[in-house]
């Protein structure tokens, strides 16, 4: 689900009648055949909006809830939760606080950015109000699995992003933070939330997240040392 | 065809030079990789016409070498059969194959093989036997030949042996299991060429594609997962990436 061509087209009027294809492409950083391509067939990703309203020093937010199925987008866009922010925090910065909190010395920032590696996941299970994957299946008429192959490869559309959030009760520009078509700033989010609620989270919810990062990377390691014994096989007998 | 026969005998040579310190070691147990390329090269270099005829003749030009032929294919299969099934960790496969099933079968296949050979008329050097094709018994002889390889061969390439080899981390390791399928595919409907030969033009052109094509892409796959062995490069072991 991206934005209706038409809509875009309108939307894209009323900042410069008769903005030509090749402006909205230069202003989306885009290449004018992708951008073209994209209106034809009726679809424009979120993510070119959000480029050309930055391009012009607009506010990606707002340009995006003047669109019929965001419209109300910035009254849900709210400050995010605690849990939020720290379940976007790399395991290697919550591990990094736990042995701080041993006795070790402290680091001035987080050493991992926006995303990495299973962000979208860890965003998806702590804003979970239960069988969340299940709503957004029936929501987008995809099977759970296909979310799952999504989360794989840490993506998710912005509009199941912003369904996921709404569902939870959670910050709606959260979902398009997490998502990587906003930078935390144009989500709301506060500058440097991130290493704040590390810094402040109890030393249960801390664990509890290292905890949850855990059983991910045990999951990772598993299927690669299932691999590995799949190699030594193949080498043992046929090699 | 013997450009194929030809590169496919030289690979399996290498392949076998590559292993002889192992089979220097004395007390180890029978390295069934080296006997099976071995068997292999026999095989294919007894399907180039020269070499059949002379062979055979030192064997009283009587088409001894072209059982000997089969019974080598059968060999190679039977040990292919388990260190495929093995090396894929085809459980269900490896125990028909190593079990009394197969025995069984492997047995009356190579009886019934050696009968239908002494039962036909061969009484010269005829390469692959095509000019006894009129009798029902080498017609025989020949489909039986290629069903035994046929049969194994699709033991091995159930859907799981495709899953396994396509989830194996390192590329080249991962190619060579993929050509090693495709080798053993190409073997299963042999058989059903082989019967359509007598009948069909294309048929015998269809059989040789099958066959040595398949023998072909197994021998690429064995060269290539030994280079990858060598090549050592193991999967990434940065599970904590990011």
């Amino acid at each position: 689900m991206s934005i209706p061509s038409k809509d875009f087209r309108q939307w894209a009027d009323s900042l410069d009648s008769g903005m030509s294809v090749s402006r909205m492409s230069e202003l989306a950083g885009l290449n004018r055949a992708t951008l073209h391509g994209q209106i034809f067939r009726g679809q424009v990703a979120e993510k070119v909006v959000v480029n050309m309203a930055r391009s012009l020093e607009m506010d990606p937010l707002g340009a995006l809830s003047s669109f019929e199925q965001y419209s109300e987008l910035l009254d849900e866009t709210m400050a995010p939760s605690r849990a939020e922010l720290l379940s976007q925090v790399h395991f290697k910065d919550l591990f990094g606080e736990l042995i701080r909190r041993s006795g070790s010395p402290e680091a001035a920032a987080l050493a991992v950015d926006l995303p990495f590696e299973d962000s979208v996941r860890s965003w998806l299970d702590t804003i979970d109000p239960g069988k969340i994957r299940y709503f957004l299946a029936e929501q987008a008429g995809i099977t759970e699995a296909a979310i799952s192959g999504q989360l794989a490869l840490n993506r998710m559309t912005p509009a199941l992003a912003v369904a996921a959030a709404r569902h939870a009760g959670v910050s709606s520009g959260s979902g398009l933070v997490v998502t990587g078509v906003l930078t935390e700033e144009e989500g709301r989010w506060p500058p440097g939330g991130r290493l704040a609620a590390l810094r402040s989270a109890s030393a249960v919810s801390l664990i509890d997240v290292s905890a949850y990062w855990l059983t991910l990377l045990r999951r990772r390691a598993l299927a690669a040392s299932k691999d590995q014994d799949v190699v030594e096989s193949i080498w043992e007998h046929l090699g | 065809m013997t450009v194929v026969v030809l590169s496919s005998v030289g690979l399996l040579l290498l392949l076998i030079l590559t292993r002889l310190s192992k089979i220097r070691v004395p007390g180890k147990r029978l390295d069934l990789i080296a006997v099976a390329a071995a068997c292999l090269i026999c095989v294919m270099l007894l399907a180039i016409p020269t070499v059949y005829v002379t062979t055979d003749h030192l064997l009283g030009g009587r088409n001894i070498a072209n059982l000997v032929s089969h019974l080598l294919l059968y060999v190679v299969f039977w040990i292919v059969g388990v260190q495929v099934a093995s090396a894929l960790v085809l459980t269900r496969a490896r125990s028909l194959i190593v079990g009394p099933v197969n025995r069984t079968a492997t047995a009356a296949v190579t009886g019934a093989t050696i009968w239908l050979f002494f039962a036909s008329f061969l009484p010269t050097s005829s390469m692959g036997i095509l000019e006894y094709q009129d009798q029902w018994t080498v017609q025989a002889y020949l489909v039986l030949g290629r069903l035994y390889p046929a049969i194994i061969s699709g033991l091995l390439v159930v859907p799981r042996s495709w899953k396994t080899a396509l989830s194996v981390p390192l590329p080249l390791l991962r190619a060579s299991s993929l050509l090693t399928l495709w080798g053993l595919t190409l073997v299963v409907p042999s058989p059903i060429f082989e019967a359509m030969k007598p009948y069909v033009m294309w048929a015998a052109t269809a059989e040789d594609v099958c066959a040595y094509g398949g023998a072909a892409l197994v021998a690429v796959g064995s060269a290539l997962t030994w280079l990858s062995r060598r090549a050592e490069n193991r999967p990434d072991e940065t599970v904590f990436r990011g």
